[in-house]
């Protein structure tokens, strides 16, 4: 191929090839970089919960009558919920699943400068095990003995055992088993000690987005006060979620002093959290379509722009013996070493925001297969961007050069 | 060496059909100087982007070198005006981008050869027109005399059949056309066959022969006679 007269050329035209290379590693850096964080951030759909989400219902009750026995009315409640046919099991649970709710920091020491972990904390009764279908992977699960109960005020006593996630214990333990291992749930706090570790299931949006979304802690405690309840899960029989949704709510209506703040489908937390991050993805991949579109006829224009100023040097090749498909490839070369030029410039920025990025989110956006995809998206809009142009520069006649001043 | 053999050319739009060349007849041998002559709309610049393949025709025949030109696909007329012709043209037609020493290569590019003979080529027709020393130099720099010698390189630097020239000293003053003419006649000296478009009468009396254009008709007129056609003008 003749490149030389191609990068003769540009250096007669620095500004208007600056702007094509500018407008390449423009739309090279955000198109990429919104790619690389919109599939990642699609990806995350893939993961797994760890728990038959499917057949698990939140209800979150509300205790209004002041001179209620708190304790007493939970106790009823998941009883009578118990006895639903369908209902397998219930516990109640400070936290929910893929809400994050209770993100905290866990320490193996209590120094100043001691590392944090990222955890939730699930305070909740043995039964949560069994609601939420956890497998044990070392060490032995809660009993009902080890669960601390009480009013807030009257019970200063909390929980000294707790069980971690395997997740959990990788981070915080390495290979080292986790049983009988101590840590504090704050640096101020008591120490308690590991004596079990569960298998992993999806604690919430914000440690998903940290690649974190495994990490959790069982507490085998429940508290209330007058003003705080902690939600109630429960596992139904496979299918039967919807349906029996209205049944369980009314269970909390036969007695009185209270009512159901809110209640969901577990299925609906998990979308309720994709969605966020879905729409967020798909804004950046539809704003990515636009800047594309946008480039592309930018290319366009610019390219036809050239052609309409270099009619007579067009004819003059043509005269000299260029082909049409001379002139086509021509264009085409020059286009080519521009985008390839942007390119190289726009992956330099996409690697600095993804990394930027990556750094701030705790989580790698960095993907080379989807990076080259992109590469050759853009490549290919580019060429279609310059074909018309370059078909119209090739359809020149060669007669312009004698019949024009 | 060059033959049209009842070749009309005629353009139609919409509203009108103009007969820009009616059955022209004309053969010019190898190693002729033509200059060719005509007033204002009469048909040279036609006659010149005919024999020059720049655009096609419907009628007659045109022999290039033994081979009919009419009918060929686009390709194939670029392929002989690159290798065939050599084109010179009012405004020097040079490509601002390039240096001298590459607007010389354009057509050696097309033609494909080697680098080292594109180089041996363009060193030695910059070198016949005296521009050897200004090869790195661009067409701006030059004046428009300079500017049309290194056209003039370009056409013969790929040894063609004949030199087509439009109007070559149409845009320069009578010193730098003067040496422009010189160069054209030192060139067809040597052997290489010129036709040159103009409507200067001093120009065109020193080609050996004249051929005018009325009304897209072509009389050939040799040189002796061409000189009293123009004296008694
Ligand atoms: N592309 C064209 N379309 C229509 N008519 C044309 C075209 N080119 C030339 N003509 C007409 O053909 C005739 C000959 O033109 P031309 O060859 O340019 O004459 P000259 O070069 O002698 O001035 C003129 O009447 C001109 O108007
Ligand atoms: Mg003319």
């Amino acid at each position: 191929m003749d490149i030389k007269p191609i990068f003769l050329g540009l250096k007669q035209n620095k500004f208007m090839a600056m702007l094509m290379i500018i407008q390449i590693a423009f739309t090279m850096g955000v198109l990429s970089s919104s790619v690389l964080v919109a599939t990642t951030t699609l990806q995350e759909w893939n993961k797994l919960s760890g728990i038959p989400h499917e057949d698990i219902v939140r209800i979150s009750p509300e205790f209004f009558d002041d001179s209620q026995d708190v304790g007493q009315a939970m106790f009823n409640d998941l009883k009578r919920v118990k006895e639903i046919p369908s209902v397998i099991n219930a516990a109640p649970s400070n936290a929910v699943p893929f809400t994050a709710e209770n993100m905290i920091d866990v320490y193996l020491a209590t120094e100043e400068d001691a590392q944090g972990f990222k955890t939730v904390v699930f305070e909740s009764d043995e039964q949560i095990i069994d609601v939420l279908q956890l497998s044990l992977v070392d060490g032995r699960l809660i009993t009902a003995s080890d669960v601390v109960k009480g009013d807030i005020e009257s019970t200063p006593q909390s929980a000294a055992e707790v069980m971690i996630s395997q997740d959990m214990a990788q981070v915080l333990f390495g290979d080292d088993s986790a049983i009988g291992k101590t840590i504090w749930l704050a640096k101020n706090a008591d120490p308690v000690k590991v004596i079990g570790v569960y298998s992993n299931f999806m604690t919430g949006e914000r440690l998903n987005g940290r690649g974190k979304s495994y990490q959790s802690i069982i507490r085998p405690q429940v508290k209330w006060s007058q003003t705080q309840q902690p939600h109630y899960l429960m596992r139904v029989e496979q299918g039967t979620a919807v349906a029996l949704l209205e049944d369980i709510i009314d269970v909390f209506y036969l007695e009185r002093g209270r009512y159901i703040n809110s209640s969901e489908l577990l299925k609906r937390t998990q979308k309720r959290m994709y969605d966020g991050r879905g729409s967020r993805a798909l804004t950046f991949l539809v704003l990515s379509v636009v800047l594309l579109i946008i480039t592309g006829l930018g290319i366009t224009g610019l390219t036809a722009f050239q052609v309409t100023q270099k009619r007579k040097q067009i004819g003059t090749r043509r005269a000299l013996g260029a082909k049409k498909s001379d002139i086509m490839r021509y264009f085409l070369t020059e286009n080519s070493i521009l985008t390839l030029i942007g390119l190289v410039i726009g992956v330099a920025v996409t690697l600095s925001i993804t990394f930027e990025l990556s750094e701030q989110a705790g989580q790698n956006f960095f993907n080379l297969s989807v990076l080259l995809m992109t590469a050759l998206l853009l490549w290919v809009v580019n060429i279609l961007a310059v074909w018309f142009p370059a078909k119209r520069a090739a359809n020149i006649a060669p007669a312009i050069v004698t019949r024009s001043a | 060496m060059l033959r049209m053999e009842n070749v009309s050319k005629i353009y139609r739009t919409d509203l009108v059909e103009t007969h820009a060349l009616r059955k022209v007849d004309l053969h010019i041998k190898s190693g002729e100087f033509v200059s060719v002559t005509g007033p204002s709309g009469s048909g040279k610049t036609t006659f010149l982007n005919l024999a020059g393949a720049l655009e096609t025709f419907e009628e007659g025949d045109y022999f290039l070198d033994g081979h009919n030109v009419k009918g060929l696909s686009d390709d194939k007329l670029s392929e002989i005006r690159n290798q065939k012709i050599g084109f010179i043209f009012q405004s020097f037609n040079l490509l601002p981008d390039l240096p001298l020493f590459d607007n010389v290569d354009v057509p050696l590019r097309y033609r494909g050869m080697s680098a080292k003979e594109r180089k041996e080529r363009i060193e030695h027709a910059l070198e016949t027109v005296g521009l050897a020393s200004r090869m790195q130099h661009l067409p701006t720099q030059l004046s428009g005399g300079q500017q049309q010698r290194v056209a003039i390189a370009r056409a013969i630097a790929g040894d063609p059949l004949f030199l087509l020239a439009d109007e070559p000293t149409g845009n320069l003053d009578s010193l730098m056309a003067q040496q422009v003419m010189e160069l054209l006649e030192d060139i067809n000296s040597k052997g290489t066959t010129i036709i040159m478009v103009t409507h200067d009468d001093q120009l065109a009396r020193r080609a050996h022969r004249n051929i005018q254009i009325f009304d897209g008709q072509v009389s050939d007129i040799e040189k002796s006679v061409a000189d009293d056609v123009i004296r008694s003008a």
